[in-house]
């Protein structure tokens, strides 16, 4: 929408100068203001790079396997790194030359040969070992490539495959975390709202220049993860956490929480520093995500009342209903329509949610659902004007 | 500067999937070749894609071989050493243990490493199933049903008990 608008006011401003409506030098201004980043050729061109080179990728991987008896070991993975090579190489080769997209895709099929490498290795040894340890070495490795130039589709990818490796380690009882998720079905939960934690103070962390868009990207995921983790805390009576089960705590759980907390500390330095002390009002309020899922750890290690329980569920709910409010309202003072966007979103999400879970039990289903629906509507239209007055002003102040 | 920084970490990429190659060859290399008796396999787990899940004998291992220390639920995910025996051409399970220093070196007995498998909650006690890294055999595509009889596979052992799974053997033929 950003760019047909910027498209829109490209053609339009010429003829309001014309027409005397605004003067040479406003027009010059707002062209400044809203930029045609990208023609609309550019995004079509990205996404079939993209998709052209997941596919190239997925092609060679299908010829190694279909041939698999025929070809000696060292050909396969000599032919592999050769291909590796090529893509990565080739990608840089299109950025220098103006094809910044094109390289992109290049370099999603360079990185796609270098997981599939990994696979090809443990194929040819027939190793069985831990699948996230394989997943593991092809993130860390990806993520300076794509932070040496810096590549936001490479640095996507990265990303992704970190997150992969946190699931698949969840999922693993040989690994600390899938021991704890083993214990306490609570300890399934924690983690991935602390991997939101670290990703959006990791988001923090890259600031506005280079990096930016890698920024946008990963306070986007962590707030997801947040905020569909902290409406099933809301959601999760004491029956549902099945903590009685052992008085236990994890270290791995606990050092993702610190983690988390300690990167929000890190990327709120990155923060705009003005309006004075808007900085650390932000940070308050986002360590008390990290103190709440700490809060749960302890009571789970101490083994406490229900009543305790029921009091944390309902507290979830304030503290979402604020840190929600709080995201719309620092978005529109420091210019983050991401921040804003997906606030208004989780506000709308808790509503509803609140909604059913107190009135679910009580009405008729039918009834539940139409009033549920106007709930919806009514909510939508609602925030979705707020939004856009709230973008509107965001936009309209200088990015600090 | 940007480029050759990315250059770099695209060799580097590059060097790890040879070097781990290289490293893994030259383990095989210095390997001893035993063999194990693959235990029977239930049909419907035998092909996922195009590799058979193995289960060895040596898989799951009683009470009474354990030496020192009983593994609890928690152990799940730890190293257990395993010392093998040759017995009728095949190697078998004679003593395992948490703590590698608990298993006497006896001449003719070989080690092998593997980890323990979480099964189970915590009601379930102790982990008895290890896996060796050696539970997936590649073959070509479609040839994953393996055909009726007695099942060997015959696995590269280094010297500090890394397993490689080399071939596999039905009524002591190579398959396939």
């Amino acid at each position: 929408m950003a760019d047909r608008f910027a498209t829109r006011l490209a053609a339009e401003v010429h003829g309001w100068v014309r027409d005397g409506l605004v003067s040479p030098e406003q027009a010059a201004r707002l062209l400044a203001r809203h930029p045609v980043e990208a023609g609309w050729l550019s995004r079509p061109t990205a996404i079939f790079a993209l998709v052209g080179g997941a596919l190239v990728a997925a092609g060679l991987a299908l010829v190694v396997s279909h041939n698999w008896e025929h070809i000696h070991r060292w050909a396969k993975l000599g032919g592999l790194v050769t291909a590796l090579l090529a893509a990565y190489l080739g990608g840089l080769r299109l950025r220098e030359r103006g094809y910044p997209r094109l390289g992109d895709g290049l370099f999603v099929l360079g990185g796609g040969c270098f997981l599939v490498g990994i696979g090809l290795i443990g194929q040819i040894y027939n190793l069985s070992g831990r699948p996230a340890d394989a997943v593991a070495l092809w993130w860390v490795l990806l993520l300076p490539a794509a932070y040496a130039l810096p590549s936001l589709a490479l640095g996507a990818l990265a990303y992704t495959g970190s997150v992969i490796w946190f699931f698949m380690m969840l999922d693993d009882r040989g690994t600390a975390l899938g021991r704890a998720a083993g214990m306490v079905p609570l300890f399934w939960t924690v983690p991935l709202a602390s991997l939101g934690l670290v990703l959006f103070g990791l988001g923090m962390l890259h600031g506005d220049r280079a990096y930016r868009r890698l920024r946008q990207a990963l306070e986007q995921a962590g707030l997801v993860l947040l905020f569909i983790t902290f409406v099933w805390f809301g959601i999760e009576r004491v029956s549902w956490f099945r903590v009685d089960t052992c008085r236990c705590a994890s270290v791995a759980v606990a050092g993702w929480t610190i983690l988390g907390a300690v990167l929000l500390v890190l990327g709120a330095t990155r923060l705009p520093a003005s309006p004075p002390g808007a900085r650390r009002s932000c940070l308050a309020m986002l360590l008390l995500l990290p103190l709440y899922l700490g809060g749960l750890q302890i009571l789970v290690a101490t083994g406490a009342r229900p009543f305790v329980w029921d009091a944390l569920r309902y507290a979830s709910w304030a503290l979402m209903f604020g840190v929600a409010l709080g995201l719309v309202l620092f978005g529109a003072r420091w210019n983050r329509i991401s921040w804003i966007n997906w606030g208004m979103l989780s506000l709308l999400a808790q509503a509803v949610a609140r909604y059913l879970d107190l009135f679910g039990t009580m009405l008729q289903t039918s009834v539940l659902f139409f009033s549920a629906g106007i709930l919806v509507l009514g909510l939508g239209w609602a925030l979705e004007r707020m939004r856009r007055r709230v973008t509107a002003d965001a936009r309209r102040r200088e990015p600090a | 500067m940007r480029r050759r920084l990315f250059v770099g970490f695209v060799v580097l990429q590059a060097l790890v999937l040879v070097g781990w190659a290289a490293s893994l060859e030259q383990a095989r290399a210095r390997a001893t070749l035993v063999r194990l008796e693959i235990a029977p396999l239930d049909p419907r787990d035998l092909l996922r894609g195009d590799y058979i899940v193995l289960s060895y004998a040596i898989s799951t291992l009683p009470e009474s071989q354990l030496v020192g220390r009983r593994p609890e639920w928690s152990d799940a995910g730890r190293p257990i050493y395993v010392a093998l025996a040759p017995r009728d051409g095949r190697h078998v399970a004679v003593a395992a243990s948490l703590e590698r220093e608990a298993l006497s070196s006896g001449g003719n007995q070989r080690l092998i490493v593997g980890r323990l498998r979480g099964a189970g909650g915590r009601a379930s006690g102790g982990p008895r199933g290890v896996e060796y890294g050696i539970e997936q055999y590649y073959v070509p595509e479609g040839k994953g049903t393996l055909p009726p009889g007695r099942m060997e596979a015959e696995v590269a052992l280094t010297v500090d008990g890394r397993a490689f799974l080399t071939r596999l053997f039905v009524d002591g033929k190579p398959h396939p």
